[in-house]
């Protein structure tokens, strides 16, 4: 899914300005939220 | 997934990153400045203005590119020109000249001038650091060899990735997803790291890796476009003697004939006679696409350079399309700053993933058959 979420963040401003760049900034900040959340949550 | 199976991706996984990881962190370390290059260029002082209509218009107030052209060939008496550029943003245009119309990059000139008034703007840097990085990324110095030879790194770092995705699976079975062993030893901790890091960029690592590859063929790519379509548009012209540059007729005549054949769309850069993006005889006005998935995808139009009569104007073959949208997607400047702070908190992951990658070979060695039983059990170390 945050592989998916990248992909769609990679294409999604090539398609355009506006919202298009605000939901690419989204889909390729997944994995640095993802990692903040695991070195939060997941450290042992 | 059989023992057999986790040993021969480990084996592909090591090997492939052991020959490419020293070009990929110095890749990495040269691609971070160079994705802020435009804001780097902003505040030293080579950005170029921006208040105008766009120089790829015919706005009034914009000067004829015959103009724009002889103001030009007065800075570099004695040179051709070989290319002329456009910005949709501003005045601003580029003017590039060279002692012959096949004169190598080397011998080019570029100049910046600004279509409402001819006049020079802004300062191209010839040298520098961040021309310096570029070189180095793009082919260590060493010219095509170079580039090709950091493409093959790019195969293999793309290897690299989708072997590692392959043993994250069976590794990570008995494991929660993000688990890091921080408290275990540094080992652990720093296996646990890479494998978070790099399962959550797999997917852009695996396209800048991979569109980086198609960067690295440009050469060739457009060698392939000049012999198989560029050659089967100029057919009737084969034979003939090249065009010298002092019989070129009009350029805003050639202009307008282009536009006439290609309405709606806005010119990208002219290819003049005699370069690598034209035959001997023509001006080829590449025209950008209409919407903004399409402006990437350019489409010559071949004007006879002496009489200013068309030719010939088709969309550029796949393989052109292909360099066209690996571009943008290698270098992260198409969707504003916040996409570039991104794309270089990615090239950091990258780093680690790389780093930690390098630790984890070179550190207390084991047998590969026990890095094998410790994928196998699903990430408990033997």
């Amino acid at each position: 899914m945050i592989g998916a979420a990248s992909l769609f963040g990679l294409v999604a401003a090539l398609t355009g300005d506006g919202w298009r760049d605000v939901l690419s900034w989204a889909g390729l900040a997944i994995p640095l939220a993802a990692t903040g959340w695991a070195m939060r949550a997941k450290r042992y | 997934m059989t023992r057999g199976a986790i040993r021969a991706w480990f084996l592909v996984h090591k090997w492939s990153s052991i020959l490419c990881t020293a070009f990929l962190l110095m890749l990495c370390l040269t691609g971070l400045p160079l994705i802020f290059h435009d804001e780097i260029d902003a505040a030293t002082g080579h950005a170029l203005p921006v208040a105008g209509p766009p120089s790829s218009g015919n706005a009034p107030g914009l000067l004829p590119l015959d103009a724009v052209l002889r103001r030009a060939l007065a800075e570099r008496p004695g040179e051709v020109p070989v290319f002329m550029a456009f910005d949709n943003d501003g005045p601003s245009m580029t003017v590039t000249t060279a002692p012959r119309p096949d004169s190598p990059g080397a011998d080019m000139t570029l100049q910046i001038l600004d279509r409402t008034t001819g006049r020079p703007v802004g300062a191209v840097e010839e040298g520098g650091v961040m021309a310096f990085l570029l070189q180095l990324h793009t082919d260590m110095f060493l010219g095509l060899p170079g580039m090709l030879f950091l493409g093959a790194m790019g195969l293999l770092f793309f290897a690299a990735i989708v072997s590692g995705v392959v043993l994250y699976a069976p590794f990570m079975r008995k494991l929660d997803f993000g688990t890091l062993r921080v408290s275990r030893s540094r080992r652990v901790k720093w296996l646990d790291h890479h494998n978070l890091l790099g399962i959550v960029a797999v997917a852009w690592m695996s396209v800048v890796g991979l569109t980086g590859v198609v960067n690295t063929l440009a050469t060739p790519i457009l060698k392939l476009w000049q012999a198989r379509e560029l050659a089967d548009m100029t057919r009737a012209y084969a034979g003939r003697p090249a065009l010298p540059p002092t019989r070129y007729g009009s350029l805003d005549r050639a202009m307008a004939t282009a536009r006439a054949a290609l309405p709606g769309v806005r010119p990208q850069f002219i290819a003049f006679p005699g370069g690598s993006y034209s035959s001997r005889h023509h001006y080829a006005v590449f025209f950008q696409g209409d919407t903004p998935l399409t402006e990437r995808a350019l489409t010559p139009a071949l004007i006879d350079g002496e009489t200013g009569a068309l030719t010939d104007a088709r969309p550029m073959p796949w393989y052109a399309l292909a360099l066209s949208y690996s571009q943008p997607l290698h270098f992260g400047d198409y969707g504003g700053l916040p996409l570039k702070l991104l794309w270089a908190a990615l090239t950091g992951f990258t780093i680690v993933v790389l780093g930690s990658g390098l630790y984890l070979w070179l550190g207390k060695r084991r047998p590969t058959d026990a890095r094998v039983r410790e994928i196998e059990r699903g990430g408990v170390a033997a």
